[in-house]
């Protein structure tokens, strides 16, 4: 039980990556309150783990994410870790991309990052001790088509997170973003939902290499999220990551040395 | 003369790093549609062009309004018909810690250097895919690859441009049209001496201008703080066929600062 004097808070649970980050935190000892935009689906994950309230709350609205964090401290004292799981796509060519479709997604995958830290900062200052983790997307480095607004945003994150991370520097406060290498059905639905678009069938879902296993990935990310919440992960700031199916070892499986 | 005949638009050109692309341009030949906020520092730069013996247009726009850009767009097509080259470099900056960002302030960095990015390319790549040819060139920064202090908003939009920059290089591909961006690093404008001012300001403790201008020049291998004119050159190469077989792409024009994230 490596986080059981630890605290979280994670916005957004409406995707398999962010369940397994919720649950990975809950095995660890740690107390966690769980939020989504349907409070239902955070009062759904609750029941099913240990130590954690749920609330609902929309991440592009401030207040809303002061509340959340106010009833964080309010259960629990003191808030260690940080969690923005906050992700949606639409898949459309930016020549048809209206700006309101922009700013939704600009807004929920972004901004709520800014607010996130921004709410949060306060209390780990005055503890000298927190970890703030993005969950964005491989997107943010490679740059699909017809996913601009998505990369765009996620790289915004990506942007955000290493600035802040020097901001805090002398706080004891880590700062840093993962990148899946998959686009969620739940991502796509949200999106869709949103931004009043037609909703993607049923388990459909975007990957960025053909290598990466979606079936392990949840579960390697989590792991890497209860490292970077823990006192092991300490050193580690201003960085993002994604897990190894990356390009090069996709052309190194063809049988093709990549060049280095 | 490199781009003799083409159709250039420049956004945020009535100052800066913007005007110097707008006149390297006219250098190689261009007929270059000037494009600010400000219509009178656009109408002087549209004059240093003329002077130059190219053709020319002056255009009031706000980077954020769809109206004011299709607008923009309107103007030089009915003045020269098409449009070949688009260099969007209209951005801005502000400072302040994380902590203590209104709300506005992160607005005013994401809606101008970000959403005014994809409202001004989504508006000329239209026109450019019905001639199955084009340049887009997106100004970018050094803060859309690294990340500093009292500019996460900034470092947030730039990266947003890098990426933004990526999908739409291959939505564009089949078009024919090369789509990359330009990450400058210390460059001598009036965005940068609002930046060592705040800077200074922020530091406290008697830090003077000439100070952090000295660190900048410090923090560059090359010893210098750049000219618009250095970013410049890299924008006309980018904009000509030389760079036909680029598209994509981040480019450093730095002074050898590197960010190794």
């Amino acid at each position: 039980m490596r986080l059981s004097d630890k605290t979280a808070v994670v916005f957004g649970c409406n995707g398999t990556i962010a369940k397994a980050i919720c649950k990975k935190l809950s095995q660890e000892g740690c107390k966690i309150v769980v939020t989504d935009l349907k409070k239902d689906l955070a009062e759904q994950l609750v029941s099913e783990i240990n130590n954690a309230v749920g609330i609902g709350a929309d991440v592009r609205i401030e207040k809303d994410v002061k509340k959340v964090i106010n009833l964080a401290l309010k259960k629990f004292g003191k808030i260690d870790v940080a969690i923005n799981c906050s992700r949606i796509a639409l898949l459309k060519e930016t020549i048809e991309f209206s700006e309101k479709e922009w700013d939704t997604i600009v807004d929920f995958n972004a901004k709520s990052m800014y607010l996130i830290a921004k709410s949060v900062l306060k209390n780990m200052i005055d503890n000298n001790s927190g970890s703030i983790i993005g969950i964005t997307s491989k997107a943010a480095k490679s740059g699909p088509a017809n996913f601009s607004a998505y990369a765009a945003s996620m790289n915004a994150s990506i942007g955000l997170l290493r600035s802040l991370s020097c901001e805090v520097r002398n706080n004891n406060i880590q700062v840093n973003a993962l990148c899946p290498g998959y686009i969620e059905h739940e991502e796509l639905a949200l999106g869709a939902e949103l931004t009043g678009n037609k909703s993607p069938d049923k388990g459909i879902y975007v990957q960025f290499s053909p290598l990466i296993d979606i079936t392990n990935e949840p579960e390697a990310l989590a792991n890497l999220v209860a490292y970077l919440a823990s006192d092991e992960g300490r050193f580690i700031t201003g960085q993002a990551y994604h897990l190894c199916d990356d390009d090069v070892t996709y052309w190194r499986n063809l049988g093709l040395e990549a060049e280095m | 003369m490199r781009l003799k005949n083409k159709t250039a638009i420049v956004t945020g050109s009535g100052r800066g790093m913007g005007k110097a692309f707008a006149l390297a341009l006219a250098k190689e030949g261009a007929n270059v549609v000037v494009s600010d906020i400000n219509l009178v520092e656009v109408k002087q730069v549209s004059e240093e062009i003329k002077k130059l013996g190219c053709e020319t247009l002056a255009v009031k726009a706000d980077v954020t309004s769809k109206k004011e850009v299709d607008d923009l767009v309107q103007k030089t097509l009915k003045k020269f018909g098409s449009i070949d080259i688009l260099v969007s470099n209209a951005g801005v900056s502000s400072m302040e810690y994380v902590i203590d960002m209104p709300e506005e302030k992160w607005d005013f960095n994401m809606d101008i250097n970000l959403k005014g990015t994809f409202i001004v390319t989504k508006a000329v790549a239209k026109e450019m895919i019905k001639k199955q040819t084009g340049k887009i060139i997106c100004i970018a920064s050094m803060a859309g690859k690294g990340g500093a202090a009292t500019q996460a908003h900034y470092h947030a939009s730039k990266h947003g441009v890098v990426a933004y920059v990526k999908s739409l290089a291959m939505e564009l591909a089949s078009s024919r049209i090369t789509v990359n961006s330009v990450c400058p690093g210390a460059i001598k404008t009036s965005m940068q001496d609002r930046e060592v001012k705040w800077s200074a300001e922020i530091r406290g403790a008697g830090a003077t201008s000439k100070e952090i201008r000295e660190e900048l020049s410090n923090f560059t291998p090359l010893g210098r703080i750049g000219q618009p004119e250095d970013v410049a050159k890299v924008v006309v190469f980018l904009a000509s066929d030389d760079a036909a077989f680029m598209t994509g792409q981040a480019i450093n024009v730095t002074g050898g600062q590197v960010n190794t994230m």
